[in-house]
């Protein structure tokens, strides 16, 4: 036992690394509680870097509940292990930590009040090492939340990340951002109110994971980044959700891009993406779900893509994309091909898609419609050409182009067609339970306005007297 | 052939009616009014007044302008050419002052079938201005008031020509336009029809209707201009043309005379 | 005077049925749009509101002005005899028409309301009141288009005598404004192409009162991303999203105004 700190427990097995938190609380609570009192109540702060340069090389240190003063630097490998309520505070230059040696780990800790300046790369934690854990620990009011910077293999897991909500969106940080990385796991985040959710690039082979991001300008901006996976995030109200560029390999699965509701905004977009295989996916109330630009060569299976005003916007240069078994239910427009057609393919095999705008048949019964599917019809096709002409969205006029598509097929310009459309959606239970529980979330957290009597009843009364006075007139009939 | 001398007495009465009347006592006065719908004539350059306190008939088949003549003494119809001017003010400028001294009926009376008689007779009371008191005593007048309070939907065609003549009777106003009174009037309503007529003349109204009927022109009227094709071919007192049709055999005959003289006129153009 | 005659005109239209056949049908319309729309939550919960809204919207794009014509053409040229008696009293004509028109817009006024009421009280028993202002934009939108067409029947029984023939010419103004309008329109997006496509776009929603009310509607309710890009291009044509909204409701009250006052004036010169 260290002299000097009683509480700093010196351990060299890297078993200690792994240790529970809940189990350091059981045999040194009393004492850490004593310590947090001491020193939390009376003097305001207290600097973290004396008692990490007091720490020895390899050792846990263990911080009691409180504020401590940063920012702090580690230099040598450490594990720094937070109490419930240790608060790192930052000097508001620079970023909060900084961790320079490789496999460090920060655990259980309040990091915040980093510095203000994008270029520096202010930070709550700012990694410039590898091999390091961040573990459940809170990032507020920072201007990036973790920043990795030429940093490999770290695992960032069951991080809270909330960005400084007063700026501007543009003037923000991102949530992770992932620099000249590879080799990383983001996994269990929940970012909100920062930039970009996720900032990758020149990030290849990093595992990201169960992360929750909203509120924030692109859920994930990603670009020269290879070897990725995606499974299990969540992007929600986010301007836009994902935008995929310049990168090539990536697996998406399970992945839910819903309610990405900004300015010609996206649920997500590939732009020079090629080999992308995502399957199982909700891509859902975006104003446009899917967008293509110069991406060929991608599959696109089992996902679900409903309720978008877009569901997929293509230019022409994006080529031998691959759709099959994807359900597509309920979007405003399937289909807006900017340029003549696309050589996307609408099934593989004799699998299509559902689409839930078909109204063919199934006569022997095979669960493929007898009919190829129409996947735009005159005004969806003409809107491609002249993009304004969107401005006529729902006007009985769009309607009518609409049905005339099907009472004339003459008029069909459109070349997309789904030779074996599903007649019913490709069954993905688990999908739409996961679904279900974000969308619970979602709607636990919004502020929710119950009618009251008063409000209701006074609305029908208000409603009531405009409508009846006027009635008073016919009872004049008898009256005079 | 035959009728060429009665034509030219017509037509030297028309020009020549002795001495100028000062215009107090004209109380309508039309001069060369001209009236195209589109490219048809419908009145053709006509001249005519009517002096103060007199009964004057606009006598004519049917489509030969006599509406139009008595919707642009109104000030419905605005005139191609030529003025109108009643008690010396010109329609074209006041029409608003002018129509507060006449009480129009038009050929055809509707009335909003969801309104009873009472609130009809009220809303045009308002609109001019009257004592509400007034509203019962017109629905007397007409013999309306036990119907009063019936939506007017439910009234037989008699009943709208009284409620109409009602809504005339109700400003007591001077002069008294009645485009075919009669028209829609069983005899009953005919005969009391004149003696309201007779009465309103009494109280020194100035009334101008029109008709297709000689006898009412000869029972009513103090004058008469006769409307053929959108022409006046005659005005002239009913005295006269009494004395004008004892040449002839009827008044009927007259009349039909000039209907197809200018037939034969037009054909002949 | 004016107000005399507006309220015997919503007299005899409220005892005419009319109004009350035209809110019963959107009564109707409205409560079954509402119900479905808190069924369809079935699916995922998404977008409920806005998909009842885009429903209500086409429900008030096509109806509104069938219900503003037929009920301006059955009060202006319904009983011309009555119309006679009255230009024959002592006001003006701008008066007696102004008069007829105020009445005929409150009726419908009138029935749109009690529609709307209905379809008020099931979307706030069933989904609280938090949509409530929304809704309130869109029945002020309702009430506009509903008068514009009011003001534009009363144009068309200045132009048509006959009852016959005003109802044949609402209905074709019907089939133009909700319907040929925007085919033109899109026609002339798709001819002209080039740089002007976008202005002549963007100045073509002006001439039809259902455009605007649509692109209003979607504007207000929904923000411009529903239009995506060509959204984002018309708000700034017409200078920031909030302007953009104010100019067009600015124009809706242009189109209130500018049918009457030009039939106003036509009126002045006309035979009756």
């Amino acid at each position: 036992m260290n002299r000097l700190c009683p509480w700093i427990e010196v351990d060299t097995s890297r078993e200690t690394f792994r240790h529970d938190r809940n189990d350091a609380r059981s045999s040194f609570g009393p004492v850490l509680a004593l310590c947090g009192m001491l020193f939390a109540s009376p003097a305001p702060a207290q600097r973290l870097q004396a008692l990490i340069d007091a720490a020895p090389e390899r050792s846990v240190l263990r911080v009691p509940a409180g504020i401590w003063d940063g920012n702090i630097e580690l230099r040598k490998k450490l594990s720094i292990v937070g109490d419930q309520g240790t608060v790192i505070r930052g000097s508001g230059q620079g970023s909060t930590v900084t961790i320079l040696a490789d496999s460090c780990r920060l655990e259980g800790c309040i990091v915040e009040r980093s510095g203000g300046m994008l270029a520096q790369e202010d930070a709550g934690i700012l990694v410039k090492s590898s091999g390091n854990v961040l573990v459940n620990n809170e990032l507020r009011d920072v201007l990036f939340g973790v920043y990795l910077f030429a940093s490999h293999d770290n695992i960032i897991d069951s991080n809270r990340i909330r960005g400084r909500k007063e700026l501007e969106l543009g003037a923000r940080g991102s949530g992770m951002h992932l620099w000249n990385s590879r080799g990383n796991s983001l996994k269990g985040n929940r970012v909100e109110d920062v930039r970009d959710g996720i900032y990758m690039q020149y990030a290849n082979r990093t595992m990201i994971e169960g992360n929750d991001i909203s509120g924030v300008r692109y859920g994930l901006h990603y670009m020269y980044a290879d070897s990725n996976v995606f499974v299990g995030n969540v992007f929600r109200k986010n301007v836009a959700g994902a935008a995929v560029m310049y990168s090539r390999d990536i697996v998406i699965r399970r992945n839910m891009f819903i309610h990405n509701r900004g300015f010609a905004s996206y649920g997500i977009l590939f732009q020079d993406c090629h080999g992308i295989t995502a399957d199982s996916n909700i891509v859902a109330d975006n104003v446009v779900g899917l967008f293509f630009e110069a991406s060929s060569d991608n599959v696109f299976r089992h996902n679900i893509i409903a309720q978008n005003d877009v569901a997929l916007t293509m230019f022409q240069n994006a080529e031998r994309n691959v759709f099959t078994e994807n359900t597509f239910v309920d979007n405003l427009s399937p289909i807006t091909v900017i340029g003549r057609s696309t050589s996307t393919r609408w099934s593989e095999g004799t699998q299509g898609n559902f689409w839930s705008s078909y109204d063919g048949y199934d006569l022997d019964q095979d669960g493929i419609g007898d009919v190829p599917a129409r996947i735009q019809n005159v005004f969806q096709y003409l809107e491609g050409q002249v993009p304004n002409l969107r401005l006529f969205l729902y006007s009985p006029a769009a309607q009518a182009l609409s049905r005339a598509t099907s009472a004339f097929p003459v008029l069909d310009m459109s070349k997309e067609f789904d030779r074996y459309p599903l007649m019913r959606p490709f069954d993905n239970r688990l999908l739409m339970q996961a679904y279900a529980a974000t969308e619970a979330r979602t709607k636990s957290e919004a502020v929710q306005q119950r009618p009251s009597l008063p409000v209701l009843s006074g609305l029908v009364v208000a409603f009531g007297v405009v409508t009846l006075l006027p009635f008073r007139f016919i009872k004049r009939r008898k009256m005079n | 052939m035959f009728f060429a001398p009665l034509r030219e007495l017509f037509f030297r009465n028309l020009q020549g009616p002795g001495a100028p009347e000062s215009d107090l006592a004209r109380m309508i006065q039309v001069e060369h009014l001209v009236k195209t719908f589109r490219k048809t004539l419908a009145v053709d350059d006509i001249s005519f007044h009517v002096r103060r306190g007199e009964v004057f008939a606009l006598l004519g088949p049917n489509g030969s302008g006599k509406t139009t003549t008595m919707k642009t003494l109104v000030g419905l119809n605005l005139p191609t050419s030529g003025r109108v001017t009643i008690g010396g003010l010109d329609m074209a400028t006041l029409p608003e002052t002018v129509r507060r001294f006449i009480s129009y009926l038009p050929q055809r009376v509707v009335f909003p079938g969801q309104l009873t008689a009472r609130e009809v007779v009220a809303f045009h009371a308002r609109l001019r201005g009257l004592d509400p008191s007034k509203v019962e005593s017109v629905l007397e007048r007409v013999r309306l008031l036990e119907a009063a309070d019936k939506p007017v939907e439910e009234f037989s065609g008699g009943m709208i020509q009284r409620l109409g003549l009602g809504i005339v009777l109700l400003p007591d106003a001077p002069v008294l336009l009645l485009d075919e009174p009669t028209a829609s009037l069983d005899p009953q309503g005919v005969k009391r029809f004149r003696e309201f007529m007779l009465e309103q003349k009494e109280q020194g109204k100035t009334i101008v209707f029109s008709t297709h009927l000689l006898n009412e022109v000869d029972q009513l009227a103090d004058r008469a201009a006769i409307f053929v094709g959108g022409r006046i071919v005659a005005e002239e007192s009913v005295e006269n043309l009494r004395r004008a049709y004892s040449n002839t055999q009827t008044l009927e005959d007259l009349y039909l005379h000039y209907v197809s003289e200018f037939e034969q006129d037009r054909r002949s153009c | 005077m004016v107000l005399e005659i507006a309220r015997q005109e919503l007299t005899i239209a409220l005892r005419n049925r009319w109004t009350l056949i035209i809110a019963l049908i959107f009564g109707v319309l409205l409560v079954s749009i509402s119900y479905v729309g808190m069924l369809s939550e079935g699916f995922s919960g998404v977008q409920t509101f806005t998909r009842t809204t885009s429903s209500i919207m086409n429900l008030v794009l096509y109806l509104v002005p069938l219900f503003g014509l037929i009920a301006g053409t059955v009060a202006f040229t319904g009983d011309r005899g009555s119309t006679e008696l009255l230009y024959a009293q002592p006001l003006s004509r701008s008066t007696v028409a102004f008069g007829k028109i105020l009445g005929v817009q409150a009726s419908i006024a009138v029935s749109t309301f009690g529609g709307f009421l209905c379809g008020a009280v099931v979307i706030a028993v069933g989904n609280g009141v938090s949509g409530i202002g929304r809704y309130a934009a869109m029945v002020g939108f309702a009430l506009l288009l509903s008068q514009i067409f009011v003001g534009i029947s009363f144009c068309i029984s200045v132009i048509a005598h006959r009852t016959s023939k005003a109802f044949g010419i609402a209905l074709g103004a019907w089939f133009f404004f909700v319907l040929l309008y925007d085919l033109l329109a899109i026609g002339l997006g798709l001819v002209l192409r080039g740089s002007s496509v976008n202005m002549a776009i963007f100045l073509s929603l002006f001439g039809n009162p259902v455009d605007i009310v649509r692109v209003a509607t979607l504007l207000l309710l929904e923000n411009a991303s529903s239009f995506g890009v060509a959204g984002a291009a018309l708000q700034r044509f017409l200078g920031g999203s909030e302007v953009s909204v104010l100019v067009l409701v600015l124009s809706l009250f242009v189109w209130v105004a500018m049918p009457i006052i030009l039939a106003l004036r036509a009126l002045r010169r006309q035979d009756l």
